[in-house]
């Protein structure tokens, strides 16, 4: 009876990950141990949005009132009162509410202020509630004279450009949480880098190419070995970060889970779509740029480009869909804003986020071999 | 036997005739010796030999059986050792053998029994557990000949496999390749140790600028070239058909 090659190819990979200390420890507990520390340290700035706070203002000879009954189930987030433009605006920059509708005559104005997330994120309701209100309001009384007409929304940005830049900060802060995520999903390419051009590099191929088996089989079990430990890696990784969540921000770990099925089904859902997602498009490029390359350099080379221009397919639409901030590791942007505003004070949590990210890249150089490579 | 007809490589990434036209007949039961100078195109050939290249044109038959790519039947039969080849380093010799013992196919009793064979013979056995990367480079290549001989194969190619190694290593191999031609395999080598040739070699073959010069017998080559010795006749072989080219070349912009 013939063996089965693929699988002695894993057990025998296997078996080699078992033997290899450095490997095991940087895949499998390094990950574990600086994202856990790496999301306490960051809990310390995390900010999430869950609530926020909107007033819509109507005119003095407006019934506030009856606005409230119809829309308040609807926007729980919004109160709803008379008053002027200028009130609005003070309570804005205040930062009494996140933002403020004003109806006026013809016309809804939304007030906000992009540097902010919350408002940032207060505007998308805004818009939804004021295309409501124009819906409500035609035909009214206050709209008789002008039955055909709609009222307009206009939408005013109450930051300064210094505020957006921070704000700007705030969006790409996001996205570096995610980043982080998917770094740890991009081990796949470095194994896969070490599997066949490390074979190469390492002169072991020739040896394997020289058997009279099958040569896709044996790449295949060998690819699947890598699979399979970016991918307790990569489950580990999340563990521990959902773990780090839950321990160290309990109450944004609260507000994902509480916030309904659907924002925490969400959450998890995407976590799981990134690393599917990023572990199918490493993976395939990887054995590509592995395949065709001589040495690991070209192949990680090769395999990089292409990760990274998956990563920007894939970042986009999650950043729309504003999931981000449910990432504990997403919002690390207040200490480059302090930077910024020069408030920057130094406390000794800023060496411990030093240490875990330092060690977080540790373990990226180790788990890629290129320790292996220099020390040798 | 092994037929070599017209071989030809050419890399065409760096656009290198490697080998131009090689064409020997190798037999059962001898010890072949490839020479040639550095550059010859030898180690391409023997590469080609043991499917581990493609030619470009030309043709290799093993016993009347033309090779064709990804031959598993041949590469079940044949073995190619170069002192470049390396084995997984976190693996010991005892893994090793059972690992490549498992892609060839062979049952455990088997590999278990030519393990004992090959390791007692090599003087790996009290090592057999410890891993590979932490021996020196003559144990490495100890362990690289035992374990691709372990599937037993009938043709044994070796590209300077004493290479680097200390007179008792190479007496050790060698006396291991003169018991391997005594049973009937047909061993190629690949070296640019002349004396080797005259101790060991039964037929030779001479590859000069990628073209095959020779392939006769070691005791018929001096005469053939009108000389006394292995090393003048290689010496002349080498000079005539370089040199022809150096001619051409002079001509040619002359």
């Amino acid at each position: 009876m013939r063996r089965n090659h693929v699988l002695h190819v894993i057990k025998s990979e296997w078996k080699k990950t078992r033997k290899t200390p450095v490997q095991l420890v940087t895949m499998l507990l390094v990950p574990m141990i600086s994202v856990l520390f790496l999301s306490w340290c960051l809990s310390y700035v995390v900010t999430l949005v869950d609530r926020y706070s909107g007033t819509v203002y109507f005119p003095e000879d407006f019934s506030a009132e009856e606005m409230k009954e119809e829309l308040s189930e609807s926007y729980p987030d919004f109160s709803f009162r008379n008053g002027t433009l200028e009130e609005a605006t003070t309570r804005v920059s205040n930062g009494k509410a996140d933002c403020a509708l004003v109806v006026e005559d013809k016309t809804i104005r939304i007030l906000y202020d992009s540097s902010i997330l919350t408002s940032s994120q207060a505007l998308k309701d805004a818009k939804d509630l004021g295309i409501d209100l124009s819906y409500l309001l035609e035909g009214e009384k206050y709209y008789s004279d002008a039955y055909d007409l709609y009222p307009e929304i206009e939408n005013i940005d109450m930051s300064s450009s210094a505020d957006r830049v921070i704000g700007y900060i705030d969006r790409v802060g996001g996205v570096v949480g995610m980043i982080i995520f998917l770094m740890m999903a991009s081990n796949a390419m470095t194994l896969s880098a070490r599997t066949i051009t490390g074979e190469k590099e390492r002169q072991t191929f020739d040896t394997l190419v020289l058997c009279p088996a099958d040569l896709s089989k044996i790449l295949l079990g060998k690819e699947l070995v890598m699979l399979a430990e970016i991918f307790l890696s990569g489950i580990i990784g999340s563990i521990a970060a959902i773990g780090g969540m839950a321990i160290w921000s309990p109450k944004e770990f609260d507000a994902v889970t509480e916030n309904g099925a659907e924002v925490a089904g969400w959450f998890f859902v995407i976590v799981l779509l990134i690393f599917a997602a990023a572990l199918v498009i490493t993976a395939i490029f990887s054995v590509i740029g592995s395949a065709f390359a001589q040495t690991k350099k070209t192949s990680l080379f090769s395999s990089c480009g292409m990760v990274l221009v998956s990563i920007s397919a894939i970042l986009p639409s999650f950043i729309d869909t504003g999931i981000v901030k449910y990432f504990p590791l997403s919002d690390w942007t207040p200490i480059l804003k302090s930077i910024c505003k020069d408030e920057f004070t130094y406390t000794p949590i800023f060496t411990a986020l030093a240490i875990s990210l330092l060690l977080f890249g540790l373990s990226m150089i180790l788990s890629s071999g290129l320790w292996e490579r220099t020390s040798e | 036997m092994i037929t070599i007809e017209h071989l030809k490589k050419t890399f065409k990434k760096n656009k290198v005739e490697a080998v131009k036209d090689v064409s020997l007949e190798i037999r059962d039961g001898e010890i072949f010796a490839l020479l040639g100078p550095n550059g010859a195109g030898k180690t391409t050939t023997m590469r080609m030999l043991s499917t581990l290249l493609l030619p470009t044109s030309g043709k290799i038959f093993f016993d009347g059986k033309e090779l064709k790519p990804n031959d598993e039947q041949i590469r079940s039969r044949i073995t190619f050792l170069t002192n470049e080849i390396r084995l997984d380093g976190q693996f010991t010799p005892d893994e090793l053998a059972d690992y490549y013992g498992g892609l060839y196919e062979m049952p455990n009793e088997k590999i278990n029994s030519r393990k004992d064979e090959l390791f007692d013979y090599f003087g790996i056995s009290e090592f057999r557990n410890r891993r590979y990367d932490t021996f020196s480079t003559g144990m490495k290549q100890k362990t690289s000949l035992a374990i691709c001989l372990l599937h037993d194969p009938d043709t044994i190619i070796f590209d300077e496999p004493t290479n680097g190694l200390d007179i008792l290593t190479q007496q050790l191999i060698e006396a291991y390749l003169l018991k391997l031609k005594e049973q009937g395999k047909c061993i190629i080598l690949s070296t640019h140790i002349l004396d080797l040739v005259a101790r060991m070699a039964d037929r030779v073959g001479i590859i000069v600028d990628g073209k095959s010069v020779f392939c006769g017998t070691v005791a018929e080559l001096p005469g053939s070239q009108g000389v006394e010795t292995i090393d003048q006749a290689f010496i002349k072989l080498y000079k005539e058909n370089h040199e022809e080219k150096a001619i051409v070349g002079r001509h040619g912009n002359g």
